[in-house]
């Protein structure tokens, strides 16, 4: 056995060039691609810092914070918070509900949430259209927009949210939660003092997961809408489509920061809670 | 089961691979040609003219070649595709973006050997409608014509399909879609669209913006004689007002968008067609090939048969201007000299008459070719009226199809291109796919814009899109 060891360990730095080359080529090298097209000029090419400096002056006599660029960006922050919200509202009870009752197949429950997601989910957004269409709510007034877009966004990410919580409460030991009963706890107190503070890597997980698309999905806004309701991602589509690369590419970057100070913020990076977070982050 | 499932996936596995060595096997050298989707007869790929095109270019020269055939979206992933370094030899995007391209010198001049008229296999020179040639000609970008570098494939304008409703339940008057203003009549608040892309919709407010200067210049053409150079002189005049993208223009143009969006449902690029069909919206800003497609396909079932329910849909071409649009085959610089005879060749066999009717019947956008059989075969089998048809009127397509014509001079017209029309078809398919000569005075093609310009129109329409 101790022969073997050193063998295996040779062949698990193996395993992991897939990986790397992945990350290189499609992570890394987009990245930089990006880094470089933002701090060029489209025109000569030369080196520049006056693509963020467009970004952040307005047009047309106005200031950025009139601009329809910062409006975008505010607007899709919204849609981002409320259908993150939303997600968690409905997927936390579901989660904690399959996770602690005491059917046996709970597998079988839990695909009743992910059968959905093989269906296409162009095809899934096309027929929530029809339906409001139906309805008589699509396309009406800018409120009904947002609401489409937000109905659409919980629709197409419900179960991003919903696995990772599942995930943790299944996994919390019951022992806790029955030595807080012994102590006197009641299921109320026990589950905010318990369960929900323990579930906190899965929702961390779930949030970003729900929060990040649902800035960018521009397919969802756009079908959801009839293009009325314009999200980020949506204008950095249009930047590339119109050849004009150098500005999609700051409002890319900008974008990215955001999410990186977002993630930082509520503690995504943090060693415990990546501990805590340990196969769960991936569900 | 198990067992089973697994052995069918090992076939597969198996046939793929067979499949894959059949692809490398083939060693004939590629022509990678790029189109739309949907843009020759039986669809893309598998189109039975591209395998068609390999017969007949080795039975001409007695060399082997395979067509790959791409698709692009639009033409800015195509130009995205080939800044990226897509490789294609033969290329078919619209008029913008050949000058933008030939600008950008991405593009080769097509050889002196393709306008050769002497050699019958010349399709394209042979047939190319006499009208076309001219405006390939006369149009110039950096001092060249554009019949240097491209050889046209399919063409149209712009306009409103509208319709019209019935006698006891009118919907849209023909006056109101015979203007640009359209766009903010109350008359048809959430039931007009515009197009969801810049071009379209810049051109739309250049209209509503110039719309005193288009009719005063107008006004100035129909008292002339109408010889060729007054036409000339009239479409300089518009082509100037319909490509100023000055900053001071672009913001009035901002501000008339602006005012129309709120009377809109919305900017679409393909909604609107199933839209317009069944009624959601009664005018939808159209390209007039999309238009064909439309009346069409809420007139007929799939079998070419009335529907039981039919609705039909109308086009209309303000009457001030209109937008003109050419997709055209261009050689790139990528290119290799052993390919460009190939390349030249596919243009000229998907010109070739036969070729052009049965693409033209499958596409529904018209061709730039005009020959007798063009004309025999698809303009009369489909729009000449039946005999017994008391308000059929007389359609002239002299300009198109007759190369002796002379602008403006009857005595040089063929009374072989006049025909008789139902009188609805002078609104609809026939009109939509040739435009008579009087309304086509009036469309001016648009140009690129240039870097500065571009990202000033980018960011008008983050402002107008904004709700």
């Amino acid at each position: 056995m101790t022969k073997a060891k050193p063998k295996l360990r040779f062949s698990r730095k193996l395993l992991a060039i897939p990986y790397a080359l992945f990350l290189a080529i499609f992570v890394v090298a987009p990245l930089v691609i990006i880094v470089y097209y933002a701090f060029t000029n489209g025109d000569t090419g030369e080196f520049t810092v006056d693509n963020f400096v467009n970004f952040f002056s307005g047009t047309g006599g106005q200031s950025f914070f009139e601009s329809s660029r910062f409006k975008t960006i505010v607007q899709s922050f919204f849609i981002s918070v409320m259908s993150t919200v939303l997600c968690l509202a409905i997927a936390y009870p579901v989660a904690y509900i399959i996770a602690t009752c005491k059917v046996k197949n709970k597998a079988g429950l839990l695909l009743l949430f992910i059968v959905p997601m093989w269906v296409n989910f162009v095809l899934r957004i096309n027929a929530l259209k029809e339906l409001l269409d139906w309805i008589g709510i699509y396309n009406k007034s800018d409120e009904w927009n947002i609401f489409n877009t937000v109905l659409g966004m919980v629709y197409d990410f419900l179960p991003f949210m919903i696995l990772p919580v599942y995930t943790t409460i299944s996994k919390i030991d019951k022992s806790y939660l029955e030595a807080a009963r012994d102590l006197g706890a009641g299921g109320a107190s026990a589950f905010l003092k318990i369960t929900l503070p323990l579930s906190k890597p899965g929702i961390m997980s779930g949030v970003s997961m729900v929060f990040l698309p649902s800035m960018t999905n521009y397919v969802i806004s756009n079908y959801m809408t009839f293009n009325h309701t314009k999200i980020i991602g949506a204008f950095i589509d249009e930047c590339f489509k119109n050849d004009l690369w150098n500005l999609g590419s700051v409002t890319a970057l900008l974008l990215l920061t955001l999410m990186f100070l977002i993630t930082w913020l509520t503690g995504g990076f943090d060693a415990q809670s990546e501990t805590n977070a340990r196969g769960t982050s991936l569900w | 089961m198990k067992k089973v499932i697994a052995i069918a996936l090992a076939g597969a596995v198996g046939l793929a691979g067979l499949a894959l060595t059949n692809f490398i096997g083939d060693n004939r050298p590629v022509l990678k040609v790029a189109n739309w989707a949907e843009y020759i007869d039986g669809g893309d790929e598998d189109s039975p003219l591209i395998a068609e095109f390999e017969e007949w270019y080795e039975a001409q020269t007695g060399k082997k070649i395979r067509v790959e055939y791409c698709i692009a979206d639009d033409n800015e992933t195509l130009y995205n595709m080939i800044k990226m370094g897509d490789h294609f030899d033969l290329i078919c995007p619209s008029e913008y973006m050949l000058m933008k391209l030939i600008a950008e010198d991405r593009l080769q001049p097509l050889p002196d050997t393709f306008y050769d008229a002497s050699n019958p296999l010349n399709y394209y020179i042979n047939n190319v409608s006499p009208w076309i040639l001219n405006t390939f000609r006369s149009n110039e970008i950096l001092g060249s014509p554009w019949s240097e570098y491209a050889a046209g494939y399919m063409w149209g304008t712009t306009g409103f399909v509208y319709n019209p409703g019935t006698e006891e339940k009118p919907l849209v008057k023909a006056e109101d879609v015979a203007t640009w203003s359209v766009f903010t009549n109350a008359d048809y608040y959430k039931k007009i669209t515009a197009k969801n892309n810049i071009r379209d919709t810049y051109f739309t407010g250049l209209a509503m913006h110039y719309d005193s200067e288009l009719r005063t210049e107008q006004e100035k053409y129909e008292n002339s004689a109408k010889t060729a150079n007054d036409l000339k002189a009239y479409q300089t005049a518009l082509s100037t007002l319909m490509n100023d993208t000055k900053a001071a223009t672009m913001d009035s143009v901002k501000e008339k968008l602006m005012a129309m969006t709120d009377n809109l449902y919305g900017f679409e690029t393909d909604e609107g067609k199933s839209n317009v069909i069944s009624g959601k919206i009664t005018v939808n800003y159209q390209w007039s090939g999309d238009a064909v497609y439309i009346m069409d396909e809420a007139q007929y079932d799939e079998d070419g048969n009335e529907l039981e329910n039919p609705v039909y849909l109308h086009y209309s071409i303000p009457e001030t201007v209109s937008n003109l649009w050419f997709d055209g085959w261009a050689i790139t610089k990528d290119c290799k000299d052993e390919n460009i005879q190939a390349a030249t060749m596919f243009i000229n066999f998907l010109s070739r008459p036969d070729n052009v009717v049965r693409n033209m019947n499958y596409i529904g956008y018209t061709s730039c070719v005009g020959s007798d059989t063009v004309f025999e075969e698809f303009v009369l089998a489909n729009y000449s009226a039946e005999e017994d048809d008391e308000t059929a009127k007389e359609y002239d397509l002299n300009y198109y199809f007759n190369s002796a014509y002379n602008q403006g001079d009857d005595t040089t017209k063929d009374p072989k291109y006049i025909f008789y029309a139902p009188e609805d078809q002078f609104t609809r398919q026939l009109f939509a796919q040739y435009p008579d000569e009087n309304t086509l005075a009036r469309c001016v093609a648009m140009q690129y814009f240039d870097y500065d310009a571009n990202s000033r129109a980018n960011s008008m329409w983050s402002d107008i899109t904004f709700f």
